[in-house]
């Protein structure tokens, strides 16, 4: 399992803050939630990634997040 | 650099990058306003990421180091604010105006930009919104 952390309005979609989805590629990971929370739609595709801590760059589809790993959700930033 | 409940004093910002050597100082603060888009604003919250306070450290680094500045400090509230109180306050001290007023405007735009930080907006009407987000 992964453990997930929503913040904000993605937070808001799913009705949780923080979530366990199954292990395997960012894209699994990211469809399991929206099947689970389908508020979550139309929210996703407008979020940045943190796993671990590190931001998430490049295909979805190429990114393995292992058992244990932590992996942070964050819509669109409106600071100041 | 601070991310925090609790009101921001602009003077202690203010005098954190205070210097002998300094001829101006840029001051900044970015106020709750009652009104967004053109319909009234009746209560508004600001949630931060655990990493808010390392990303603005990195923020004040980066714009230190692009501008020929004698001190830079930025903070960011979180939590509900009052209308008329301020989110955000920067400050820099330069030995001249034009570098503090160029290193202040670009302390703000790279903290908005780069913070992860989240606004939340209730209005008059009873509908919210996370603002960027709607």
């Amino acid at each position: 399992m992964v453990t997930v952390r929503l913040f904000a309005a993605a937070r808001a979609a799913a009705g949780h803050d923080r979530v366990d989805a199954t292990a395997g590629t960012l894209a699994e990971v990211l469809a399991e939630l929206i099947e689970r929370y389908p508020g979550l739609g139309p929210v996703l595709p407008r979020c940045s990634y943190l796993l671990d801590e590190m931001a998430v760059h490049g295909d979805h589809r190429e990114i393995t997040l292992d058992d244990g790993s932590a992996l942070d959700i964050l819509p669109p930033f409106a600071g100041g | 650099m601070d991310v925090r409940e609790g009101r921001l004093d602009p003077e202690i910002l203010r005098s954190v990058v205070a210097d002998a050597s300094a001829g101006a100082t840029a001051l900044f603060t970015g106020d709750v306003r009652d009104n967004d888009h053109g319909r009234p604003v009746v209560s508004l919250s600001y949630e931060a990421h655990p990493s808010a306070k390392d990303v603005l450290s990195e923020v004040a680094q980066e714009i230190a180091e692009r501008f020929d500045v004698i001190a830079v400090a930025v903070a960011h509230r979180h939590g509900p604010i009052p209308v008329g109180e301020a989110a955000l306050v920067a400050a820099v001290s330069a030995r001249h105006r034009e570098e503090a007023f160029a290193a202040c405007i670009a302390l703000v735009d790279l903290t908005k930009e780069r913070i992860p930080i989240w606004k939340h907006q209730v209005f008059a009407d009873g509908t919210d919104e996370w603002v960027n987000c709607a």
